[in-house]
């Protein structure tokens, strides 16, 4: 067995004058979970793409379950599940009719896995998938792409249009198939989730990986320290390098550092605080840095 | 990967979003007789004479359907509704998400000209796919698409009417390849080494779709053997194809001339029958 499952090499891909995807280089190891998170249009589905050998690369190499992702064969497609918010089905099908398509299609298709699915969703496996809800195709795709058994299952926005429920649901299908040893690639925005299941994540930016780390790693960069002051936030402690953001809650204030967080925290206890405690950030937190670092200056620009 | 020659999931898909146009086109070919005597009624039908329903009933009709006995489901107008039939299935194959729906699976995939494109095999891009090879040994790729292995003094030659088309079904690696010829000027053998070299080169699962005289092929176009099955099922390389066999021009215009008198005679004898009734 491979151990990476995916592997790309200097990855371009170039859209007339748009760099979509600029020299990215990413190595995804087998049965882990990884998250691909990136402001719209940074090149997280292009990339995808690419993987999936919809696209063609302009420059660089992009290996899945060690073959060429553009490879023709499509041999090694049989081993990858794809789930997607567009609705890539058959125009005119139902469900129960993609379904068969899949079972004739794959050799890997498991029919009981497949039934036990449909059932457990309440998928309308009559209806015709172009009068389904966006959720209910959503699901179909997941039944789809898990009943193949995959080894690589890529998600791309998996979770938009699904409710609460079901989201959970699939947030723990999408566990079990990584603890039964499959390598999940997931782009998405919901960072709340990709945080719960992630073992690894890129941010991507404008084509590029400005990031790629462990989760752990990643959050280890930027600390919230929560603080309480009898007189207020000394303003030595606001104007300190590192200080990037305060917001103020009551008396309590938040400091969001993402340089020395121990200097930070000497200083404020120097200053007698009431409360003192230093906290992980959480991912929305930690990509909306990492964006502005970027010079990512989307929010601003509209709240001004 | 070994392609299966019937890919089961994808038979499976056309059949189910084809079936009934499939019907209703093989219904308008087959109604070929009917349409063409109708027509032909309407075109000779005499509206200055104020009499356009004789007998206030369709006998009229009826008797020049009996009497046009000389067209058939295999002429002319069939063929062009299988062409469109073709087209209207590549069509609802370029439909949104339809295209995608295929390459997410496992299916072989045909790499675009790379030389004439920037290599996108996506639907949204300009190069799409080609699942249709069309050889035509008329001349008509000399200006089109760029193709290397065919050296630049041939495309300007008499000859490189079939060479060029083989090189191309060579690059485009097509699931399907018509063949059609149509034309005098390539003599047997020239044609047969060609088509020989060309089909060689196409993997063996794709079907070949043949329209050729009679008398330039005998049998199977890709091994050349004639011991072939009328159900286009060849004994030899144990390919599958479609042979639509016309007839050579000396042959269909005697037919044509039989066809004419015994028309005549019909019209004849029903007129007559019309004038004793």
């Amino acid at each position: 067995m491979n151990h990476w499952a995916v592997e790309t090499t200097s990855l371009c891909k170039q859209f007339r004058s748009l760099q979509a995807v600029h020299n990215v280089s990413l190595k995804v190891p087998t049965g882990s979970v990884y998250g691909i998170v990136g402001t719209n249009g940074a090149g997280k589905s292009t990339f995808l793409n690419m993987l999936l050998g919809f696209i063609r690369p302009s420059a660089g190499q992009a290996f899945v379950l060690g073959a060429d992702a553009g490879s023709p064969a499509g041999e090694h497609r049989q081993r990858i599940g794809y789930v997607t918010d567009q609705d890539y089905f058959f125009s005119a099908f139902s469900a129960a009719e993609m379904l068969e398509y899949g079972h004739r299609t794959y050799g890997r298709w498991d029919e009981t896995r497949c039934r036990h699915l449909a059932q457990a969703f309440g998928l309308p496996l009559r209806q015709n998938i172009r009068s389904m809800s966006k959720g209910v195709r959503v699901q179909l795709a997941f039944v789809m792409a898990l009943s193949i058994r995959p080894e690589l299952l890529i998600l791309d926005e998996p979770m938009s249009g699904l409710d609460a429920v079901v989201k959970r649901e699939i947030l723990q299908l999408i566990m079990q198939e990584a603890a039964g040893g499959a390598t999940v690639l997931m782009a998405t925005h919901h960072l709340g989730e990709l945080e719960r299941i992630a073992d690894r994540v890129a941010f991507f930016h404008q084509g590029r990986v400005v990031l790629e780390a462990s989760t752990e790693e990643a959050k280890r960069d930027v600390r919230r320290i929560q603080v309480v002051f009898a007189n207020g936030l000394p303003e030595e402690i606001r104007m300190t390098p590192g200080v990037l953001r305060v917001e103020e809650s009551g008396r309590m204030h938040s400091l969001i550092v993402d340089r020395e967080p121990d200097r930070v925290l000497a200083l404020c206890r120097r200053h007698q605080p009431e409360y003192l405690e230093e906290l992980d950030v959480d991912f929305e937190e930690l990509f909306v840095h990492v964006m502005h670092r970027e010079g990512y200056a989307h929010e601003q620009a509209v709240l001004s | 990967m070994n392609r299966p020659f019937f890919p089961k999931g994808l038979i499976y898909k056309e059949w189910r979003q084809q079936r009934f146009a499939f019907f209703g086109f093989m219904i308008a070919a087959f109604l070929q007789p009917v349409i063409g005597s109708l027509v032909g009624e309407l075109v000779t039908l005499d509206i200055n004479s104020g009499n356009l329903y004789p007998g206030n009933d369709l006998g009229h009709w009826a008797h020049a359907v009996l009497m046009f006995q000389g067209s058939n489901s295999l002429s002319l107008f069939p063929f062009g509704v299988a062409i469109l039939w073709g087209a209207y299935m590549v069509g609802v194959e370029r439909r949104s998400n339809n295209v995608e729906a295929l390459l997410i699976g496992p299916v072989r995939r045909i790499h675009p000209c790379q030389s004439c494109c920037t290599g996108i095999c996506h639907p949204s891009s300009l190069a799409r796919p080609i699942r249709l090879g069309v050889f035509l040994p008329l001349g008509i790729w000399r200006n089109g698409h760029r193709n290397d292995a065919v050296p630049a003094a041939a495309l300007r030659s008499k000859a490189a009417h079939t060479p060029l088309p083989v090189g191309m079904i060579r690059h485009i690696r097509p699931a399907v390849v018509f063949v059609i010829d149509s034309s005098e000027r390539n003599s047997g053998v020239f044609f047969h080494r060609r088509l020989r070299s060309c089909t060689a080169d196409i993997d063996s699962a794709s079907p070949v779709i043949c329209w050729l005289a009679e008398r330039v092929c005998g049998g199977c176009p890709s091994c050349l053997c004639s011991l072939t099955l009328r159900l286009r099922f060849c004994l030899v390389c144990g390919r599958m194809f479609v042979r639509l066999a016309a007839g050579n021009e000396q042959n269909e215009r005697k037919q044509d001339d039989r066809k004419d008198e015994t028309g005549k005679k019909h019209i004849v004898q029903g007129a007559a029958k019309h004038a004793g009734e």
